[in-house]
């Protein structure tokens, strides 16, 4: 699949009037861009945006890369809608949810389907070093039913992230507690938000949040805005 | 379900860990705000965010509340959140804090955030994971359930 190359196909992805993109793709150039095909991993730490430009939108890798030229970055920044780059990143680990809520939003909530590696280590390939701290948010599916072992194997990919104390969240429920690591807890929820507060914390500590949904389906993207 | 929800949230008391609470209002619940508001405060949550039952996505079938069903119910919760100050219903404080702001810091702050959600197998949507799995009927892949109806929905094609 290529990547669309315009923010109108953007849209169009977004509008659901096209196929979702995805990580794999070709780029600007036409060279095929897969996960775990990025020339490098060493995102230390995310600081401030040094300006829109090409390459300054990338995630994951499946956006024409710098300089492509014509590409979706260089469409995307600059422009008065959206921001130059993601605040919250909302992670699907499973579809698969045990309440299986017959409201909910999300299609094959009964199947097991699950998030590899590979795919989250592309996720935090795409986390560019310039931009501002991260919101990631494990949604679902029930994110917890992939169990302890993959979750810690889904984590593991953005722990130098974490570790750097580059995600941070804009508000936190009063009360959330500092936990000793990743993975430690798990809870009932659709939608788990792990974060560092790099301000408040020292950067190997964690906050995790969990919104227990008492119906499964959770809203739109606003629910991370807390 | 709800007794396997309730049943998660005392091991997390048990064990110390904080929570909130996410909840989807179907139209029984749109003249219960108060309620479940209270309900929510004995749990032991300190933040509440809900989401009023939409017709979208896999829920094309579904009947949510009526404007009127949604308009009762957030008066009510907007009500409560004045006499209450316990827990934090995200969309009063969300709307609270934009009305605080500055000219300036609206506008600074107008810009969307794509809000990019992955996929388990990669797939990225933009603006809502409501969009998951979500395709269009020119690029519906062979075999899926067709969920979305747009307005130029072609049945034929699902």
């Amino acid at each position: 699949m290529s990547v669309p190359t315009s923010v109108a196909a953007w849209t169009a992805a977004a509008t659901g009037h096209a196929a979702p993109l995805h990580l794999s793709g070709t780029d600007s150039d036409g060279r095929r861009v897969r996960p775990g095909a990025r020339r490098h991993v060493s995102v230390a730490y995310i600081g401030p945006m040094s300006g829109p430009g090409p390459g300054s939108w990338r995630l994951a890798g499946f956006l024409p890369g710098r300089g492509g030229g014509g590409g979706v970055s260089e469409a995307y920044t600059g422009n008065r809608w959206f921001g130059e780059q993601p605040r919250t990143i909302i992670v699907q680990p499973t579809t698969l949810c045990p309440l299986d809520c017959d409201y909910c939003y999300l299609a094959e909530r009964h199947l097991k389907q699950e998030m590899t590696s590979t795919v989250a280590a592309a996720i935090v390939d795409g986390i560019e070093s310039s931009w501002q701290p991260v919101e990631i948010v494990w949604h679902g599916g029930e994110p917890l039913a992939v169990g302890v072992k993959r979750f810690v194997e889904l984590l593991e990919p953005f722990e130098p992230l974490r570790q750097a104390g580059v995600f941070s969240t804009r508000r936190r429920p009063a009360g959330a507690r500092v936990l000793p690591m990743p993975g430690a807890t798990c809870s009932s929820s659709t939608r788990s938000v792990w974060a560092s507060a790099s301000t408040d914390h020292a950067p190997s500590t964690l906050i995790a949040s969990t919104e227990v949904a008492t119906p499964c389906s959770t809203g739109p993207s606003q629910a991370s805005r807390c | 379900m709800f007794d396997r929800t309730i049943a998660g949230i005392e091991v997390l008391k048990r064990r110390g860990i904080p929570f909130i609470v996410l909840a989807v209002v179907t139209e029984g619940g749109t003249d219960r705000a108060a309620d479940v508001l209270n309900f929510m405060r004995g749990l032991g949550t300190t933040w509440v965010g809900f989401n009023i039952e939409a017709k979208e996505g896999a829920n094309a079938e579904g009947t949510p509340p009526s404007t009127e069903h949604a308009l009762r119910f957030w008066r009510d919760a907007f009500a409560w959140c004045r006499d209450d100050s316990e827990v934090t219903v995200r969309e009063a404080d969300n709307l609270f804090g934009f009305f605080g702001l500055t000219r300036e810091q609206r506008d600074a702050d107008a810009r969307h955030d794509l809000i990019p959600t992955v996929g388990w197998n990669g797939d990225v949507v933009l603006l809502s994971p409501e969009l998951l799995g979500i395709r269009s009927a020119a690029q519906r892949l062979p075999g899926r359930q067709c969920a979305f109806r747009s307005p130029v929905h072609d049945p034929a094609a699902c």
